[in-house]
């Protein structure tokens, strides 16, 4: 399993190089947004988690991600920040027992996005959807309103934040699918540490391309979308639930 | 204005306008002295019975003080004029505090007073439109009611212009960013008699000249009523001295035309060194800038931060002149452990100006305020140190 998902980032930058990308010699290409190029609705990026993949015990990915954005809690868990965190769902009639990150699901008609009195939650041309903490005043209206729980308030002060991710006081933050890491090309920090174990869980890529890994394997095998129901069509995508 | 000059370098506008500057303030406390003392010997027959006097108790002293603070007086006999009066003075003191910042110095008053100070910032912002406010309601009376139409004099009209023409003219300086620190320290200079080069704006220096002139002509109007706080207002209003009105207006006239030398001065330097701010290419300007004048960017390093932050999040254009992360890194000033300084340190690179200017930062509440502590990975170092690199090309050849 990680061998195929391991070509198939590759595979993923390949086709994605389909825009703005130059192609050297039949086969090889060079992907890379120029840095003066804005982002552009060409590309969703998306997550697919396979559940069938996902151990019990492991929480590589939270841990990724608290490493990646310097989570620190106070030892209250009702308000300690929680970008992504692992759901163990059971069957109650079979006993099937799974376990998954729920995080961000980056939707294309996200709630926090109609409720947020300011403009602050905002979807990225490229679906990713983010809030702009110049313009966020606290409400906390979007963390009331999303359907998976992602949204987060921070209660204190902080120092000594990431460079590429300030977080503040009085404001509402999430899964940023790292966008960060995303603009410079590379994988969100929990793909990539699921990556790095045996058993790979997650995988990421450009929806919209028809050749890209994760489009094929959503094209290949049942795959589905969190709350559904509610038509928010979520970025990211679950498999085997 | 590229650097700091020493006195004796000084240019020609500063000078006239340090000068203008101690005639009006000694005009404006003359005058103030004068006019107290003229109320404190009324003819006697203008005087209050001794008799009617009451003893000054409680109940009095709390009169007489929400007489002279809150307009008591007037609210019980005009409501109009008391809410155009509370506006105007209210907006006045909101403004002066606000004008505290330049000049105080933060090292003259404490920590606990400076805060205050920066705290009267935003009130004295806002303060400012109702000051406008309570000044074009008192023009429109005498425009609009008869009786004090007939009543006003030309002199009236004029001063009522200049009221309304200094806070305008001052917003308007808010606007294209002035180089507050320069103005600071060319106050600050005043005060300590140790003069400093002003900067050379149209809109400041147009705002300070209007300043100067109101200060030198209210001793000679009969706007100036502070005095009536020592004595009753309504009496002093009556015992104008009508008789000497020419006199006054004569002598105030004079003092104008004698303002009229900084003017010329003023517009003379201002045509020398043109009218417009000068706007920066702000895309060369992130890897120039270190080579500008330092006020170029003292000026605009606010549009630039907020025209740069919204292109990176809704954008995603991460480039180091995009990025705050990059002026953290090369402003960070040590401190004695020879570690980076956050933002609580006042020798912090932007706290320094900040704290002068008493304008509070709000970016580092998320922002890290120095380059981050920790070792940085790999990858962050190759991107710091990648300053000069070609736009990125990272290359990743797939055989397909």
């Amino acid at each position: 399993m990680s061998e195929s998902f391991e070509t198939s980032r590759r595979g993923f930058l390949g086709a994605a190089a389909a825009f703005g990308a130059v192609t050297l010699a039949p086969g090889v290409v060079l992907y890379a947004r120029p840095a003066d190029e804005p982002v552009t609705d060409k590309v969703r990026w998306g997550m697919l988690v396979d559940a069938t993949q996902c151990d019990n015990e492991c929480t590589a990915c939270v841990d990724a991600c608290n490493k990646e954005f310097g989570l620190a809690g106070h030892e209250r868990p009702a308000s300690d920040p929680q970008w992504i965190r692992k759901v163990k769902v059971t069957d109650r009639a079979t006993g099937r027992s799974l376990s998954m990150p729920v995080m961000c699901q980056h939707c294309a008609h996200p709630p926090c996005l109609d409720v947020c009195p300011t403009g602050a939650s905002f979807r990225r041309v490229d679906g990713i959807v983010l809030i702009n903490r110049h313009i966020c005043i606290g409400c906390r209206y979007c963390v009331m309103a999303c359907p998976y729980k992602a949204r987060s308030f921070v209660h204190e002060e902080l120092t000594d934040q990431k460079p590429y991710a300030p977080r503040g006081k009085g404001t509402a933050e999430a899964c940023t699918m790292c966008v960060h890491r995303v603009d410079e090309d590379r994988k969100p920090a929990c793909v990539e540490a699921c990556s790095s174990h045996n058993r790979v869980a997650m995988l990421f890529g450009d929806l919209n391309d028809p050749n890209s890994e994760i489009s094929k394997r959503i094209a290949a095998v049942n795959t589905t979308q969190l709350r559904s129901e509610m038509r928010t069509d979520t970025g990211v995508r679950y498999q085997g639930l | 204005m590229t650097d700091h000059e020493t006195a004796g370098q000084l240019s020609t506008v500063s000078v006239a306008y340090a000068v203008m500057f101690y005639a009006a303030a000694a005009i404006f406390f003359g005058g103030l002295g004068w006019r107290i003392k003229k109320f404190l010997s009324h003819p006697p027959h203008l005087r209050k019975p001794e008799t009617e006097r009451p003893h000054p108790t409680m109940a009095a002293t709390v009169r007489a003080a929400t007489d002279v603070i809150f307009f008591r007086g007037t609210f019980f006999n005009d409501r109009i004029m008391w809410l155009l009066s509370a506006c105007f003075h209210f907006g006045l003191l909101f403004v002066l505090l606000r004008h505290l910042r330049y000049a105080l110095n933060p090292e003259w008053v404490g920590s606990f007073l400076w805060k205050l100070v920066t705290l009267a910032q935003a009130f004295g912002l806002y303060g400012g439109f109702i000051l406008i406010a309570g000044v074009a309601g008192f023009w429109l009376r005498r425009l609009a009611v008869k009786e004090a139409r007939e009543a006003s004099s030309l002199t009236d009209h004029a001063l009522f212009a200049l009221l309304l023409a200094i806070p305008c003219v001052g917003y308007l300086n808010n606007w294209v960013h002035t180089d507050v620190v320069s103005v600071k320290e060319f106050f600050v200079g005043l005060a300590t008699f140790d003069w400093k080069p002003l900067p050379t704006d149209a809109l400041l220096l147009t705002h300070l000249w209007l300043v100067a002139l109101l200060l030198i002509s209210l001793p000679f109007s009969n706007f100036m009523h502070v005095a009536g706080v020592f004595d009753d207002v309504e009496k002093q209003l009556l015992s104008q001295p009508v008789g000497r009105n020419k006199l006054r207006l004569a002598l105030a006239g004079l003092l104008a035309l004698a303002l009229l030398a900084p003017a010329g001065i003023a517009i003379g330097t201002v045509l020398d060194e043109g009218w417009t701010v000068p706007q920066p290419d702000f895309s060369k300007l992130a890897r120039a800038h270190k080579k500008e004048d330092p006020t170029v960017m003292i000026r605009n390093h606010p549009n630039f931060l907020m025209g740069h932050r919204s292109v990176v999040v809704y954008k995603g254009l991460r480039k180091d002149m995009n990025s705050i992360e990059k002026c953290v890194d090369c402003h960070a000033v040590k401190g004695a452990d020879d570690q980076p300084v956050g933002y609580d340190n006042p020798k912090h690179f932007c706290v320094e100006c900040h704290n002068k200017a008493a304008v509070s930062i709000d970016c580092f509440e998320c922002h890290n305020s120095k380059p981050p502590s920790e070792a940085h990975s790999a990858l962050d170092l190759a991107r710091k140190f990648a300053v000069l690199a070609p736009p990125r090309t990272e290359e990743r050849s797939v055989q397909r």
